[in-house]
């Protein structure tokens, strides 16, 4: 079974008796099984949260949000996928509504380019602080898309969904997801083609050998 | 073979969120090898694989601690699963909404309204449904009145009195198509006789009738049955003078109409005569189609639809050239569709058949046209059109 099938897999796969008894505890409001959804879900849907939105300081509250809303729709919740898959999906419509609403909150200072930055863009020592530069701006690239083609785009391309589950976490059609990929790519070409800065920094981190 | 820069695309798209086969990749550089666009496209997405590989930092153990204190400090009430309202309360309120708009269409609905043409209308107090109201048309213009629509010919004048449904012919020509409905009726009062009907289509000069579709009944001014009329048959009136009665009725053969008590001076239009009576008509109604009086025509072939076979199918397709003529080409098609349903194995039936077709085809390339070919292909295929119409389909575009 190679990556794809697995994630497939995954997204689409019905309750186990986990979820259930989960899900059992969480409708009847016990504070033990509260407790454990958040604690096996948390790290995901902030991964999750952070590849949709971005370096964002409101990263707490968009967790908090999706849990509370999770936690007040387990009525709702039919058992037609894994739990997994539904408070991804909640995780989802939390990060569009946020991205729609384009409130951006100052990021964290650690984020924010210095003034007497060096432009050179090599790699600095300190690596992690590259990366985080760098998906900053990779990140400033992304606020060119609407929210849909957005997190479609990531969704299939950096968390590696396909077509299929995309369309399931998004709840849209294929074909409307794949066009929403496809417009997302071409927006992404043109905006990379007005940014000779971002191209050569790109370059000179190696990605450009990468694919090979 | 060559991959195509689309294609090239949607694997480079593909590899990028790693769904591609390593085929598929193999291909992929061999295609960007050779092609230097795909290659700058494919390269200047490449800074996605930096966002896969950046790993955000997880919310640290406060933060998440402050979150874990939100939750449980709210009320949580997910105990009982809640029914999925939305859909029938959006039902409902649409199926209200909708409700709400036909009330206010009905109460609000005019007892007439002007489609086309430059017909006039006026009325003495327009919301009193027992005023009649007066519509003038010099050139011809359409109304509809509710349950009816009536085409008015040139020059026509006709009176309507809504809360009787009647329709008073003035002068000129009026043709009505009335919608069924049950318990209703509908009068059209020409000049010493009135027209009443259910459903049906038909024309009211002010000499006659003639019907197109359904039923009418023909009564006299007092109210007697005259005639009752069912579809391509009339009923004219003898008027001793005037120049469209003596065509109706030619010197060489004149019909004996024989009066019936309480219904002097009136005649069926449909001739005993035959021979050359018959070919004068016909002549007579090319001619008058010739110099555009589509009118008279109908009105001179109408008679003939109970003749023999021969001269019944001509006058058939002449009164659908009728129509052509005044630019109705709903019911051109209508009536040549009964010619080749009515006689199916004349040549005048495969001709209707393929004129059915162009005109579908002529005003709008849409299922109806290519129905109509494939019609005519299905039960000529070896036809006279047979060609033509084959073009002619391969030229609608596709509906798939």
């Amino acid at each position: 079974m190679n990556r794809v099938e697995a994630q497939q897999k995954n997204v689409f796969l019905v309750p186990n008796a986990e979820d259930v008894s989960l899900v059992g505890g969480c409708r009847a409001g016990e504070r033990s099984s509260l407790e454990l959804f958040f604690r096996t879900h948390a790290p995901y849907v902030e991964r999750v949260v952070t590849r949709l939105v971005g370096p964002t300081s409101d990263l707490q509250d968009l967790v908090q949000t999706t849990f509370i809303e999770a936690i007040q729709s387990f009525g709702r919740y039919r058992g037609e996928a894994s739990l997994k898959t539904w408070v991804t999906r909640i995780a989802v419509h939390v990060c569009m509504h946020h991205l729609r609403a384009g409130v951006r909150r100052p990021v964290p200072l650690e984020l924010v380019p210095v003034a007497h930055e060096p432009e050179d863009p090599t790699p600095r020592a300190d690596g992690t602080l590259s990366m985080r530069q760098l998906a900053r701006r990779l990140y400033d690239l992304m606020d060119g898309l609407s929210p849909k083609k957005r997190v479609a785009f990531l969704l299939y391309v950096v968390e590696d969904y396909s077509l299929e589950e995309v369309a399931a976490l998004t709840g849209a059609s294929r074909a409307a997801t794949k066009s929403r990929i496809w417009f997302a790519r071409r927006e992404l070409l043109a905006a990379v083609k007005n940014r000779p800065d971002l191209r050569a920094f790109i370059q000179s981190l190696g990605g450009a050998e990468s694919w090979r | 073979m060559a991959l195509s820069c689309r294609n090239a695309a949607r694997i480079s798209l593909a590899t990028l969120g790693g769904h591609a086969a390593e085929a598929e990749r193999l291909e992929l550089e061999s295609h960007l090898a050779s092609c230097g666009r795909c290659g700058g496209d494919h390269e200047s997405l490449l800074w996605v694989r930096h966002l896969r590989a950046y790993q955000p930092d997880p919310l640290s153990s406060t933060a998440r601690d402050n979150i874990r204190r939100a939750l449980f400090a709210r009320t949580v009430n997910p105990a009982t699963p809640r029914r999925r309202l939305v859909w029938p309360v959006a039902v409902a309120c649409a199926g209200m909404a909708v409700a709400a708009m036909v009330g206010l269409s009905i109460l609000q609905r005019q007892p007439y309204r002007v489609l086309g043409g430059d017909v006039v209308a006026a009325s003495a107090n327009p919301k009193d449904a027992t005023a009649p109201v007066r519509f003038q048309a010099t050139a011809g213009g359409r109304v509809s009145l509710g349950v009816a629509v009536a085409d008015l010919a040139r020059d026509t004048e006709l009176s309507w009195v809504r809360s009787k449904q009647v329709l008073t012919l003035v002068r000129g020509t009026v043709t009505v198509d009335v919608e069924h409905q049950n318990g209703r009726h509908f009068e059209v009062r020409g000049h010493g006789f009135t027209v009443e009907v259910v459903g049906t289509r038909f024309t009211v000069e002010s000499t006659g009738v003639t019907t197109e579709r359904g039923v009418v009944r023909v009564l006299g001014p007092d109210g007697q049955l005259l005639r009752r009329l069912g579809a391509g048959e009339s009923w004219h009136q003898q008027v001793d003078e005037g120049h469209q009665v003596s065509l109706l009725q030619p010197a060489a053969a004149p019909a004996p109409a024989a009066p019936r008590a309480g219904t002097a001076g009136e005649s069926f239009a449909r001739p005993k005569d035959s021979g050359p009576s018959l070919t004068a008509r016909l002549d007579l109604a090319r001619h008058a189609l010739a110099t555009g009086d589509a009118g008279l025509a109908r009105r001179l072939v109408s008679p003939l639809f109970r003749q023999s076979h021969g001269t019944a199918v001509e006058a058939r397709v002449l009164f659908a050239e009728s129509f052509l003529v005044e630019g109705r080409y709903a019911d051109a098609i209508d009536a040549y569709r009964l010619v080749a349903r009515d006689f199916p194995r004349t040549d005048q039936a495969e001709t209707s058949l393929f004129t059915v077709a162009q005109l579908q085809c002529e005003h709008g390339p849409g299922p109806e046209a290519r129905g109509a070919l494939r019609t005519y292909l299905t039960r000529y295929p070896h036809g006279r059109y047979a060609r033509e119409a084959g073009d002619r389909l391969a030229r609608l575009p596709s509906v798939d």
